[in-house]
């Protein structure tokens, strides 16, 4: 089983989180992390696993690294068998847009065919608690997942 | 002898710490220390970034791991060319990158600026935020005008128009926000000498007027032609404009230029210019809110150009190199070039390091020697504990509001504290 965890961001917080989480799964999950702005769509396989960590910038946008991806990830894309877990990192001030950024990327994934391992988390910026506490019990949900399937 | 390179940072705002993020990994084995003249770290996004505005401030959790976790070393306190001459600084370290920022305001220029009741958003910004070198401004109501058109002005005016419960969940301090509210500031007018077309306002923070109840907001001066069918900036803003009951009052003002702040012994109205005709808005307070320039009293060079590399081994990034335009996501771009390039100096063959420059040990023993005592991270940590603490109902912290505070808290010896108080 192998993880890649993906990281679209604009102030550096998901990327910091990203790299986190890279150091929680143990060595029998060949994890590694990357940036969206370095892969396409059409280099995702279906013996990884992407766990997708993506803000949300100015009104409901994405994240500027994340906006090549998404841009390719257009009708033709197939990404039958691909399976991934979305982490959004959100501002509940902003309430209209909370989150958009990482439902924009979990929209086009299941529109080109891939399976979402559990359902999309947003942390919000304006809450009590850390992203990465949050994203701690989150990332446990999605090892039973892998654990279970792999 | 050959030593770890040493990379030292003035600056510990967001320019300052992204250059020494991305220099944690440009130059991995390089021992990083970051020099601030304030006592914490954390410059615009403590400082600047409004109490209102939490979750962008939360962009320091990112930061704090510089320190926390990352070995980067912290001096409080120290001013570099003041306390420590950038010239010592550049004997102990390999690299020093200036990420000073800029903290001074814009002048706007014309007749009667400096009469109680016109303050500076760069100052009223920093005082709104308990920076410890701000004391209380002269508020007046019913009527303020903010003049600019960006970004700060919209925050200058929510701050003056948000009462009570609406500042739940941020640090603004309960002491000042009683004195707003018993200044009285009902009707604001951000007042901007371009058209509507123009504006430079994020969207996001235009909509948040429209989430507050009890306020009215108008427009004035936008043209047919440029009103119709706009869905960017303007649309938000005309859609806003909808908004029509409210004791408060808020009004965007288009194609109007400042003339004159009129009042005998304190403000009374701004005299403009608009393409009417002559106007004059009652105004018991203003904020100038038109940019930023180098304070007069800053010790460190200026006017230097714009490059990033000012000679071998010394850089500058942020508002201190290229004046007050760019965010936080620029900054952090822009410490990611400033790594790049002094990675590069760091390994190549015309490296100003040989590794024997003493880094942290030579500042420390600098410090020692002339008596100054600084705030190091652990310091920290007590502050914000303590600023925690001291947290009203409804709010997350309350900012300790001066450099004393600072020095009890911590511990850290105050007793020569006066020589980096506010500038005379």
């Amino acid at each position: 089983m192998n993880v890649l965890i993906l990281h679209g961001t604009e102030t550096g917080n998901a990327e910091m989180l990203a790299e986190e989480m890279s150091g929680w799964f143990d060595a029998r999950d060949g994890v590694g992390h990357a940036s969206l702005a370095d892969i396409t769509p059409s280099d995702l396989d279906a013996g990884t696993a992407y766990l997708i960590v993506c803000s949300t910038y100015g009104d409901g946008e994405l994240p500027g690294t994340a906006k090549t991806f998404h841009s390719l990830l257009d009708g033709s894309t197939d990404l039958s068998g691909v399976r991934f877990a979305i982490f959004g990192l959100g501002d509940s001030q902003y309430q209209d847009t909370f989150g958009l950024g990482s439902k924009l990327i979990e929209d086009a994934m299941i529109t080109a065919g891939a399976q979402a391992l559990v359902s999309r988390h947003v942390h919000d910026a304006s809450g009590s608690d850390l992203a990465e506490d949050a994203a701690r019990i989150w990332i446990e949900t999605v090892k039973d997942r892998l654990h279970a399937t792999s | 002898m050959n030593r770890s390179p040493s990379i030292a940072i003035v600056g510990a705002g967001p320019s300052g710490l992204f250059s020494a993020q991305a220099l944690l990994r440009a130059a991995p084995g390089a021992s990083i220390d970051v020099i601030e003249a304030l006592p914490v770290p954390f410059g615009l996004l403590r400082y600047g970034v409004a109490a209102d505005h939490q979750g962008t401030k939360a962009t320091i959790r990112q930061l704090e791991r510089l320190f926390e976790r990352d070995g980067v070393g912290f001096f409080g306190a120290v001013e570099i060319g003041r306390t420590i001459a950038l010239s010592d600084l550049r004997a102990d370290y390999d690299i020093v990158v200036l990420a000073a920022g800029l903290s001074g305001d814009r002048r706007l220029g014309i007749p009667g600026e400096d009469l109680a009741g016109v303050v500076a958003s760069g100052r009223l910004t920093r005082w709104l935020n308990d920076h410890p070198d701000e004391g209380d401004p002269e508020l007046a109501g019913p009527c303020a005008v903010v003049v600019g058109a960006g970004n700060v002005a919209l925050d200058v005016a929510r701050m003056l128009l948000k009462r009570g419960a609406e500042f739940d969940g941020s640090d603004f301090s309960p002491r000042k926000a009683a004195l707003i509210a018993a200044a009285g500031v009902e009707n604001v007018t951000i007042l901007a000498r371009g058209s509507a077309r123009e504006v430079r306002f994020d969207s996001v923070l235009l909509k948040e007027f429209g989430r507050l109840a009890d306020l009215s907001i108008s427009v004035e001066g936008v043209r047919t032609e440029d009103a119709d069918g706009d869905s960017g900036v303007l649309g938000t803003l005309l859609s806003l404009a909808q908004q029509r009951d409210g004791s408060r009052h808020l009004c965007f003002r288009f194609e109007t230029v400042p003339v004159a702040f009129a009042g005998e012994s304190r403000l009374g109205s701004l005299e403009c210019t608009a393409p009417a005709g002559p106007i004059t808005l009652p105004a018991q307070m203003a904020v100038t809110a038109i940019g930023f320039q180098s304070a007069a009293t800053g010790a460190l060079p200026r006017n230097l150009g714009d490059h990033m590399e000012i000679e071998a081994g010394l850089y500058r990034v942020g508002w201190y190199r290229h004046g007050p335009r760019g965010t936080i996501p620029t900054a952090r771009l822009e410490g990611k070039e400033v790594a790049r390039m002094a990675s590069e100096a760091l390994s190549g063959t015309a490296a100003p390091a040989d590794g024997s420059k003493p880094g942290r040990a030579g500042l420390v023993r600098r410090l020692s020697a002339n008596g100054t005592s600084w705030f190091d991270w652990r310091s920290c940590l007590r502050v914000f504990e303590k600023e925690r603490a001291l947290a009203a109902e409804g709010r997350v912290a309350l900012k300790l509001p001066n450099r004393l505070d600072f020095f009890a808290v911590s511990g850290v010896d105050g007793s020569d504290a006066s020589r980096s108080g506010p500038n005379p």
